[in-house]
C-alpha cells in the first residue's frame, strides 16, 4: 500500500478540525490556525457515527449525557392537565377580562370571535409528590413518578401558529434554516454509539397538525448532523435492508470488492474523500446488523413491554418509548418522539383523553424503566408541546364539548433525570392560566439549561454561516439553575 | 509571500475586449504574446521591499471585522465610544478619549495596539466577555500592518471591478492555454509549487461531460475522443456539450437551489404548487445562452418589462418560488413580511454575495448596510398582490398565469359552449314547470287515498314530544339533552335542533349486523349537515349505524370499527336544503353493502359503495339518538319529523307511500291555504319525481362543471410577479418586528453601491418611484462591484469545487478573501463584456488548470488539502440529483426528455405521511417517467425525496449558494440498497447480457467502461473477475434468490435473459454503481 491509510484519516480529522469554522474547532486544535475559513469543506467532515464533535471537550462537567425529547404535536392543554384554575370554572361562559388580556394578539381562529368566554377543566385534580404537583385525572401513569419529575408551570414561547412554533422550539428560530437542538449536539458533542446515528426521530400518533423534517433538520450544518428518522413500517432505517437476493454473505463479498476497488482508487488519486467512503461503507454494513438488532422489541421481556403497554410488530408511542431506551442504551445522543394530534381547538375533552390513554403509560414507564437500569442519571427524559391553550374557548361551550386556541405566553412540560431537581414544581401562572406570575421560563432558557445540563455552554456551541456565529440561544437564553439539582 | 496588490493595472476596456478575445479560443499550445505588464505600482500595503508586505483587505480586515465591528462597526444603535474601525475617517484620528487607534508607522503610539494587548480586563479589547479574544498571531500582524504604514482601502468586494493584465511572470512554469492560467501559474510560482500533469483523455472526457451536463460520457464518445488526434480534440468535446440541451439542465441545478425552487409552499401542510413551468424557463434560458444580465432581468422584473412577453413573465416567477402558508390562524401581515423579507435575502445572497438579512432587524453588524437600506431594498418586493395566508391547498395561489396550449383553449371553448347551451336548456325546463305542476297536482288530488304501512315497530311523531310509540311496549320516554325545540313539521310538529338539544332513547335499536332493518323520516337539512339520527359510538371506533350528512348529501353507515370494518353508502345527490325530504334507508341483514339502500322522497337514490368491508358486530351499548348519532358526536343542525323504525327490509312499495305521504295530504288543500313550507315541499317533490329530466339535466351539467374544472387544472399554471396598481408604503419593522412600523422608506439601493437609477420616462411617468425593473437593471449595470464577480464565482466553484471566493454567500468583510483576487476580476470583467454564460464557462474549461489530473500527492495535500492553489485538477463528488443520473445513464435507462411537469419516482411507503393534513397521497409515475433524470423529481420542501437529502441536496424552503458534500453511512445505503439504484443495477445488468459481448471478461470490460469511461487495470480486473466467479456460485445455487434481484422495480425483462444470469449481473452492477469513482466526476 504507498498510502498509509490512518494517515490520511488523521490528516482529515485534522482538517475538520480546521476547517469547522468557529472556536470549536480552534478550541480543539488548541490555537487559532484559521481565523476565516467560510463554508466548511464537507468532504472532510466525519460522519457523525463514532466520532467526537467539534467541541472536543466540554465545558463543565455534564449531568447528563443523552436526551430523549417527547414532543407532544399539536400543544397539550396545560389548563386541562397540569395547570388547574378553580376561576376558570367559577367563570365559565363569562368573558375572559381584558386586565388580563391585556391586548395581546391572539391568533385569528379566535381573534373574530364576539366573546372569548373562560372554559373551566372538567377534569378532577390531585395533588402527587413532594412537591404537590397538581395533576389531572387522564395522567395516572405520570401521577406515579411525580417525584422524580421537574414540572415547570411557567415554560412560554413567541409564535403563535404551530409550524413556527415548533421550528422555533426545535431551532431556537421561528423560520426554516438554522439546526436542531439534536443537530447541534451531534455536531458538537458526536456520538458516543459506533453505529448508530447520533440523533434519532420516531414519530406515532396520525392526522392532526403535521410534521416537517425540518423539525429535526441539520439546517445550515451539513446534512449528517440531521435527526435520522426510524420508520414505523417497512426499513426502520431507510434502505437498512439489502434487496430481495442479496444475502449478508453476498453483501459482504461485495463490499470486499467495493473496498479493494476503491482501495486502488485512494491510491491513485490520493483523494481522502475515498478513505472516507470506505469507512463508511464498513460503517453502512454494521447498521445492517445494529439496527434489526435494536429496533427488534421481542427480546423484551413480557414484563417490560407490560410496563410500557408496548406490542411488537405494532408501531406505537409506548413502542417508541422502548425503542428510546433501548436507544440511549447503545448510545444514542438526542432522541425525539414526536406523538401527533394534540392540536383540541374544538371537541378537546374527548380528544385530550384519547391522547393520554395513547402517551401517559408509555412516557411514564420510560422514565421508571431509566430508573431500574441506572440510567436517568445519565438522561434526561422532557415532554411538552409547541405552546399552550386558551383560557377561553375556541367556539361554543356546550356541556360536553369545547375547544381551546393557541396560547404561547404560558403552558407547562415536565422533565425528569440526569442533574434535574426531583418532584419540583417551578413557577406559577395567574388565575386564568394566561400569564405568568413568577418564575418565567423561555424556550431559549430551555435550551441554555439543557446543554447546560450535557455540560455545553450555550454560548460557545457556535457555528460561523454567511459570516455570523450562531448558536441554538441565538442572541438570548439563561440557565435557569433553580432547575438544577 | 504573494501580494495582490503589486500587479493590478487598469488596461483600457477595449484592449482588454481584444486580448481576452484572442486568447479566449485559444486552446492548446497557446503561446501568444502576452499583454506588457505594466512597471509594478505600490500597492496600499505600502512598501513592497518588505519581505512580507501585510494586506489589509485579506489579512487585517477580517481580524477587524470579527472581532471589533459588532461595537465598533456600521451598526449605529451598537457603537461604543462613537469609533468605528471599519470607518478610515475614525480609525486614523483621536477618538473620544482624545488617543488615536491607530497611527501609521507608530506601533507603540497606537491606541489600538495597547487595547488588544491589555491584560486589564477594563481596558482589554475585545472586552473578555465577549469570548472573541485575539490570538497572538492576530496581533503581530495589526503591529505589522502599523509598523509597514497601516495601508487602507475599501472593502474588496464592493471596490469597482478592476480590470487587471495578464500576469507574465511563471510562463515558463507549464502549459498556458488562456489567461486563466496565467493568473494561476502565477500564484503557483509564488508558493513554490508547479501545475500537476495533463488528466488522462478518459478522465477528461468524463469530468468534463458530468460538469457541463451532469451526464457520463458514452463509450462511443469517449472513443471518438481517444481517437480524434487534432489540437482541438478537446474543444471539440466541449463545444459538443455546451450544445446539448443536458445543459441547461446542469445549470439550472444550482439555479434552482438558489432560487428556493419547490413543488409546495413549503410551510405547515406543504400544500403543493406549481412552478415547473418557470423551472422548464430556467432550463431553457441556459440551453438558449441568454446572456446573464437578461436572465437577471427577466426574472425579477420580467413582468415589468415593456410588452412583456408570456415567457418573460413566467421568468418572474423567480421570487414567487418563496414558502407560503396557509395555516388556520395565522396572521396576514406577519406571514406577507416573511414573504418580504425571503426576497430581499434571497437577492441578496443570488446577485450581491451577502447576507443582507441581517440588516432586518438592526444595522448590519459587520457590512455597510443599514437597516434603512434593507427596508429600501425590501420596498421593491412589498407591492405584489398576494396574501400572508396564501388561501389554497391544491392550486397555485395569486397572482398566476394560465400557459394553456392552443389544444386546450379550443377544448375550452367547446365546454363552455356546450354548458351555455344545457344551461338554456335548464332554464326553459323550469319555465315550464309552474304549469305542468298544476296538472299533475290535479290529477294527484283527485287519485284514490295513498297505500297505508304496516305499523313500526316504534314512531316518533314528534309533535310537541319527544316520545315515541311502539306496537308492543308502553311510550317509548328519551333522556331530552338540552332545550326541545318543536315547530312547523310535516304532519303537526316536528323536532328543530340547532346541535345543543338531542334525544337520547337507552340502549335500544342496536341491530347486528345480521339482523334486518329500516329506519325513515323527513328530514330538513341545513348545509351544516351532521347526523340527524343514529346509533354510534364515537368512542369505540364509531361501531354501530346512523345516517350522516357531509353537507347536504346523505351517507349511511354500518361500522364495527372505521375505517377499516365497515359498509358506507352514499347518495350521488345532494338534498334540497331548507326544505322537506323523505329519507329511508333499508338493510336486509346481508352484511354486504349491496343490501343496504337508500330512498329519497320514496324513490330508490342512486348511491355509491364507498366502503363494503363489515365483518365484526356493529352492536354497541350507546343510546339510539334522535338529533345526533350518539351523546358524544358531532351535533345535527335542522328538523326532523316522522321517524319510523322497522325490524324488517321495509318495501319499496311501502317506502314510496311513506314518503309521499305528506305530498298527498298538501295536494288536497288549496294553493292559498298551502304555507309557505308546504308549496316549498310540493314543488320539490315535484322536481324530484316527476321532472326528472331536470335532474337528468343538471347531471349532466355537473358533469359537464366537472370536466371543465379538470380541463382547466391541466393547463399548466405557474406563479408570477405583479405590482399593485397602487404600492404599499413600506416602513422600517423596528427590530425587524412586522407590527412594528419605524420609519417611512421608498424603494432604493444601500448607499454603500452605485445608485439606482430610473428608467422611466419622465414625460410619461412623473413617478420617481424606483421599480423592480430599476432594481435589476442596476444589479447588471456595469457599475456593480459585486454582481459579475458574485455570478462568475459561482460558476467557477461549480467547475472546481471551491470558489475562488469560497464563501459563495457571502462576499461582505466576514467571507473569506479571494484565492486569486486578480482572476477573479479578470473573469468578472470578462463576463461583463457580454454577459455570455456558455463562452464563460468553456474559457475556464479550456483552461490547463482545469485539465489537470485530478491525481494528489500526500506532501500535495498536506500543503493544499482543499486545493485552493489549483496544483491539480478539480475532483468532486456528484450532486445528489446527478448521482441518479449518472446511474440511470449508466444502466442506459435515462428518459432525456426535457422539461416538463415533475415526476415521481418510486420512494419508500409512509414518506409523506408526517406531513398529510390533506391527505394527497405520494403517487408514483408511470412508465418511463420513472427514469426522467432527477431534477424533475417532485419537490415537497418538508419530505423532500429521501435519497437526496442523505445525498445532501438541501430542502429548497430557502436560498442555498453552495451544498454541502458530505460522506456518511447513510449514503452508502441509499447506494447500495435504495430500490431506484437496484433497479439501475439490474438494468446496467440487463444493458450487458443484450450487449451480446461474448466473454465474461469483454462484459466486465464493458461494465466498467460504462461506469468510468476507462479501461480497467488488471488489478481492478482481478478483483471484478474473483467477484463475478462467487456471485456465479451464489446465485447458481439460490435460483429463488436470484429470482428475486432480477425483478426489482418497474423495468421491462426481456424474456431472453435468464434470472441467474440477471441476478449476477445486478449485482455486480449495484457494485459497480457504488465505487467513489462512479460517484465523483
Amino acid at each position: 500500500m504507498t498510502f498509509n491509510e490512518d494517515a490520511v484519516r488523521l490528516h482529515h480529522r485534522r482538517l475538520f478540525l480546521q476547517s469547522s469554522t468557529t472556536g470549536l474547532g480552534m478550541l480543539a486544535l488548541g490555537a487559532l490556525q484559521s481565523s476565516h475559513a467560510g463554508a466548511v469543506d464537507p468532504q472532510a467532515m466525519p460522519g457523525a457515527m463514532g466520532v467526537d464533535g467539534a467541541l472536543g471537550q466540554l465545558h463543565f462537567a455534564p449531568r447528563a449525557k443523552r436526551i430523549i425529547y417527547l414532543f407532544m404535536s399539536g400543544a397539550p392543554s396545560h389548563l386541562d392537565l397540569f395547570d388547574p384554575k378553580p376561576k376558570l370554572i367559577e367563570m365559565t361562559g363569562q368573558d375572559l377580562p381584558e386586565s388580563v388580556r391585556q391586548g395581546q394578539r391572539i391568533t385569528t381562529m379566535t381573534s373574530g370571535q364576539k366573546n372569548l368566554f373562560c372554559v373551566g377543566s372538567p377534569f378532577k385534580f390531585a395533588k402527587y409528590g413532594a412537591g404537590g404537583m397538581d395533576l389531572s385525572e387522564l395522567l395516572p401513569h405520570l401521577a406515579k413518578i411525580a417525584d422524580d419529575c421537574t414540572f415547570v408551570r411557567s415554560i412560554h414561547t413567541d409564535p403563535i401558529n404551530h409550524d413556527p412554533a415548533v421550528t422555533f422550539f426545535a431551532t431556537g428560530n421561528q423560520q426554516p434554516g438554522r439546526p436542531t437542538m439534536g443537530a447541534w449536539l451531534a455536531y458538537g458533542l458526536g456520538s458516543e454509539s459506533a453505529d448508530l446515528p447520533a440523533f434519532v426521530v420516531l414519530t406515532s400518533g396520525g392526522g392532526g397538525q403535521t410534521l416537517q423534517t425540518r423539525y429535526w433538520g441539520s439546517g445550515f450544518l451539513p446534512a449528517q448532523y440531521a435527526g435520522v428518522q426510524f420508520r414505523n413500517a417497512g426499513d426502520p432505517v431507510l434502505f437498512v435492508s439489502n434487496p430481495p437476493g442479496i444475502e449478508p454473505q453476498t453483501r459482504r463479498g461485495l463490499l470486499d470488492a467495493t473496498n479493494q476497488l476503491n482501495q486502488i482508487a485512494l491510491e491513485t488519486l490520493g483523494d481522502p474523500a475515498i478513505a472516507a467512503q470506505i469507512e463508511n461503507y464498513e460503517l453502512a454494513f454494521r447498521m445492517q446488523t445494529s439496527v434489526p438488532q435494536l429496533t427488534d422489541l421481542t427480546e423484551e421481556s413480557a414484563a417490560t413491554l407490560a410496563l410500557y403497554g408496548a406490542t411488537p410488530g405494532r408501531p406505537s408511542f409506548a413502542n417508541n418509548c422502548l425503542l428510546a431506551r433501548r436507544m440511549v442504551e447503545r448510545g444514542v445522543r438526542f432522541v425525539q418522539l414526536c406523538h401527533r394530534d394534540w392540536d383540541h381547538h374544538g371537541g378537546l375533552p374527548g380528544g385530550i383523553r384519547t391522547k393520554c390513554n395513547e402517551t401517559d403509560q408509555g412516557a411514564a414507564a420510560l422514565v421508571t424503566d431509566l430508573k431500574r437500569l441506572g440510567l436517568l442519571d445519565e438522561t434526561i427524559v422532557i415532554w411538552g408541546g409547541e405552546f399552550g391553550r386558551t383560557a377561553y374557548s375556541q367556539g361554543e361551550i356546550k356541556p360536553d364539548n369545547f375547544g381551546r386556541d393557541h396560547h404561547p405566553r404560558c403552558f407547562t412540560m415536565w422533565m425528569a433525570g440526569g442533574g434535574l431537581k426531583r418532584g419540583y414544581v417551578h413557577g406559577e401562572t395567574d388565575d386564568f392560566g394566561y400569564n405568568i406570575v413568577r418564575d418565567g421560563v423561555h424556550v431559549h432558557d430551555l435550551h441554555a439549561t439543557l446543554l447546560h445540563l450535557l455540560g455545553v455552554d450555550h454560548q460557545r456551541l457556535i457555528y460561523r454561516h454567511e459570516g455570523r456565529d450562531y448558536r441554538l440561544t441565538d442572541i438570548a437564553g439563561n440557565v435557569i439553575p433553580e432547575l438544577l439539582a | 509571500m504573494f501580494t495582490p496588490a503589486v500587479h493590478v493595472r487598469i488596461v483600457p476596456a477595449a484592449a482588454l475586449v481584444a486580448i481576452a478575445l484572442s486568447l479566449g479560443t485559444a486552446a492548446f499550445g497557446f503561446e501568444g504574446p502576452l499583454p506588457d505588464g505594466s512597471a509594478d505600482e505600490p500597492g496600499a500595503g505600502g512598501d513592497a521591499a518588505n519581505a512580507v508586505v501585510v494586506d489589509f483587505n485579506r489579512q487585517i480586515r477580517p481580524i477587524l471585522s470579527d472581532h471589533c465591528f459588532a461595537c465598533h462597526g456600521p451598526d449605529k444603535n451598537a457603537l461604543q465610544g462613537d469609533l468605528r474601525l471599519d470607518d478610515r475617517e475614525h480609525v486614523f484620528r483621536a477618538a473620544q478619549s482624545g488617543l488615536v487607534p491607530v497611527i501609521a508607522g507608530d506601533v507603540a503610539g497606537s491606541e489600538l495596539v495597547r487595547r488588544v494587548r491589555s491584560q486589564d480586563a477594563s481596558t482589554q479589547m475585545p472586552p473578555p466577555e465577549t469570548g472573541k479574544p485575539l490570538s497572538a498571531e492576530e496581533i503581530t500582524l495589526l503591529e505589522q500592518w502599523i509598523g509597514q504604514g497601516a495601508g487602507w482601502s475599501e472593502h474588496w468586494a464592493f471596490a469597482p471591478v478592476q480590470s487587471p493584465s495578464i500576469p507574465r511572470e511563471g510562463l515558463a512554469l507549464g502549459e498556458i492555454h488562456n489567461p486563466i492560467d496565467a493568473f494561476v501559474l502565477q500564484r503557483l510560482a509564488a508558493e513554490g509549487l508547479a501545475q500537476g500533469p495533463r488528466e488522462s483523455r478518459e478522465r477528461l472526457i468524463r469530468r468534463a461531460s458530468l460538469d457541463l451536463t451532469g451526464l457520463p460520457p458514452t463509450i462511443d464518445e469517449v472513443q471518438a475522443f481517444l481517437f480524434d488526434r487534432s489540437p482541438q480534440a478537446f474543444e471539440t468535446v466541449v463545444d459538443r456539450l455546451l450544445g446539448s440541451q443536458h445543459f441547461g439542465e446542469r445549470l439550472a441545478l444550482p439555479w434552482l437551489d438558489l432560487a428556493r425552487y419547490g413543488d409546495t409552499s413549503g410551510y405547515h401542510n406543504d400544500s403543493l404548487r406549481d412552478m415547473w413551468l418557470w423551472r422548464q424557463w430556467v432550463i431553457e434560458a441556459f440551453n438558449a445562452n441568454m446572456p446573464f444580465d437578461q436572465f437577471t432581468i427577466e426574472q425579477l422584473a420580467g413582468d415589468l418589462l415593456p410588452a412583456a412577453t408570456l415567457t418573460q413573465r413566467v421568468a418572474s416567477g423567480f421570487h414567487r418560488n418563496v414558502m407560503t402558508s396557509d395555516e388556520g390562524g395565522l396572521i396576514d401581515a406577519e406571514y406577507r413580511n416573511l414573504y418580504v423579507v425571503d426576497r430581499v435575502a434571497t437577492t441578496g445572497v443570488t446577485w450581491l454575495g451577502m447576507t443582507v438579512a441581517c440588516a432586518q432587524c438592526h444595522d448590519h453588524k459587520y457590512d455597510p448596510l443599514s437597516q434603512s437600506d434593507f427596508y429600501r431594498l425590501y420596498a421593491f418586493f412589498n407591492n405584489v398582490p398576494e396574501n400572508g395566508k396564501d388561501g389554497v391547498r391544491d392550486r397555485n395561489p395569486v397572482p398566476f398565469l394560465s400557459v394553456p396550449t392552443a389544444e386546450q383553449e379550443a377544448a375550452q371553448r367547446e365546454i363552455d359552449g356546450r354548458l351555455q347551451e344545457a344551461q338554456q336548456r335548464l332554464a326553459n325546463l323550469r319555465a315550464q314547470l309552474p304549469e305542468r305542476q298544476s296538472a299533475w297536482e290535479a290529477k294527484l288530488a283527485t287519485a284514490g287515498e295513498p297505500p297505508q304501512p304496516p305499523a313500526a315497530i316504534a314512531s316518533f311523531p314528534l309533535d310537541g314530544s319527544a316520545d315515541g310509540a311502539s306496537s308492543n311496549s308502553p311510550a317509548i320516554v328519551p333522556q331530552v339533552q338540552g332545550t326541545p325545540v318543536f315547530g312547523e313539521g310535516v304532519q303537526g310538529e316536528s323536532f328543530h335542533t340547532d346541535g345543543t338539544n338531542w334525544f337520547e332513547y337507552g340502549e335500544r335499536f342496536g341491530f347486528e349486523k345480521d339482523q334486518p332493518f329500516s329506519v325513515s323520516a323527513f328530514v330538513w337539512v341545513t348545509p351544516g349537515g351532521g347526523s340527524p339520527f343514529g346509533k354510534m359510538d364515537d368512542g369505540n371506533g364509531a361501531r354501530g349505524w346512523d345516517v350522516e350528512f357531509h353537507g347536504l348529501r346523505p351517507s349511511v353507515h354500518l361500522i364495527h370499527r372505521w375505517p377499516e370494518d365497515v359498509i358506507h353508502l352514499q347518495a350521488d345527490e345532494d338534498l334540497p336544503a331548507n326544505t322537506w325530504t323523505h329519507l329511508a334507508l333499508t338493510y336486509d341483514g346481508s352484511g354486504k353493502a349491496a343490501g343496504l339502500r337508500l330512498y329519497i322522497d320514496g324513490s330508490l337514490a342512486k348511491a355509491t359503495i364507498r366502503k363494503d368491508a363489515l365483518e365484526g358486530t356493529i352492536r354497541n351499548e350507546i343510546p339510539f339518538c334522535i338529533g345526533r348519532r350518539g351523546p358524544t358526536s358531532t351535533p345535527f343542525t335542522g328538523r326532523i319529523d316522522e321517524l319510523r323504525i322497522d325490524d324488517c327490509a321495509v318495501g319499496a312499495d311501502q317506502i314510496a307511500a311513506l314518503g309521499a305521504a305528506d305530498v298527498f295530504r298538501i295536494v288536497r288543500k288549496i294553493p292559498g291555504e298551502r304555507s309557505e313550507g308546504e308549496t316549498k315541499r310540493l314543488a320539490s317533490f315535484f322536481e324530484r319525481t316527476e321532472g326528472t329530466e331536470i335532474a337528468t339535466l343538471q347531471a349532466e351539467i355537473a358533469a359537464m362543471v366537472q370536466q371543465r374544472d379538470e380541463l382547466l387544472r391541466a393547463i399548466p399554471n405557474t406563479m408570477v410577479m405583479a405590482e399593485m396598481e397602487k404600492p404599499r408604503e413600506t416602513f422600517i419593522k423596528v427590530r425587524g418586528n412586522y407590527d412594528a412600523d419605524g420609519e417611512l422608506v421608498v424603494p432604493g439601493g444601500p448607499a454603500f453601491l452605485p445608485p439606482i437609477l430610473s428608467s422611466a420616462d419622465p414625460q410619461e411617468s412623473p413617478s420617481t418611484r424606483l421599480t423592480r425593473l430599476d432594481l435589476a437593471r442596476w444589479l447588471v449595470a456595469d457599475t456593480h462591484p459585486l454582481t459579475a464577480r458574485v455570478a462568475v464565482n459561482r460558476l467557477w466553484a461549480m467547475l472546481f469545487g471551491t470558489g475562488i471566493v469560497k464563501t459563495l454567500n457571502d462576499f461582505g468583510s466576514q467571507g473569506e478573501a479571494p484565492s486569486h483576487p486578480e482572476l477573479l476580476d479578470w473573469l468578472a470583467t470578462d463576463l461583463r463584456r457580454d454577459w455570455d454564460i456558455k463562452r464563460v464557462i468553456k474559457q475556464m474549461v479550456m483552461s490547463a488548470t482545469y485539465q489537470q489530473s485530478a491525481r494528489v500527492s500526500p506532501e500535495l495535500l498536506a500543503r493544499d488539502a482543499e486545493n485552493r492553489l489549483l496544483a491539480r485538477g478539480p475532483r468532486q463528488r456528484l450532486d445528489a440529483e446527478l448521482i441518479r443520473d449518472n446511474a440511470l445513464s449508466i444502466a442506459g435507462i435515462l428518459n432525456p426528455r426535457l422539461g416538463g411537469r415533475s415526476i415521481k419516482p418510486a420512494q419508500p411507503a409512509g414518506t409523506w405521511e408526517i406531513n398529510e393534513m390533506s391527505g394527497y397521497g405520494y403517487e408514483k409515475s408511470q412508465g418511463d417517467d420513472l427514469y426522467r433524470r432527477g431534477l424533475y423529481v417532485y419537490w415537497r420542501r418538508s419530505t423532500v425525496y429521501p435519497s437526496f437529502v442523505t445525498l445532501d441536496a438541501p430542502t429548497r424552503e430557502f436560498c442555498v449558494a453552495q451544498r454541502a458534500k458530505t460522506s456518511t453511512p447513510l449514503q452508502s445505503l441509499v447506494l447500495m440498497n435504495d430500490p431506484v439504484f437496484v433497479e439501475a443495477a439490474r438494468g446496467l445488468g440487463q444493458r450487458i447480457l443484450s450487449e451480446g459481448e461474448p466473454t465474461r471478461e469483454a462484459r466486465l470490460q464493458r461494465l466498467w467502461q460504462f461506469a468510468l469511461a476507462r479501461t480497467p487495470s488488471p488489478a481492478e480486473m482481478a478483483i471484478l473477475t474473483r467477484t463475478l466467479a462467487q456471485l456465479e456460485t451464489t446465485y447458481q445455487h439460490d435460483t429463488a434468490g436470484a429470482r428475486g434481484l432480477a425483478a426489482v422495480g418497474d423495468l421491462p425483462k426481456p424474456t431472453a435473459i435468464d434470472d441467474v444470469e440477471l441476478a449476477i449481473w445486478t449485482a455486480m452492477s449495484n457494485m459497480i454503481l457504488n465505487l467513489n469513482e462512479t460517484i465523483t466526476n
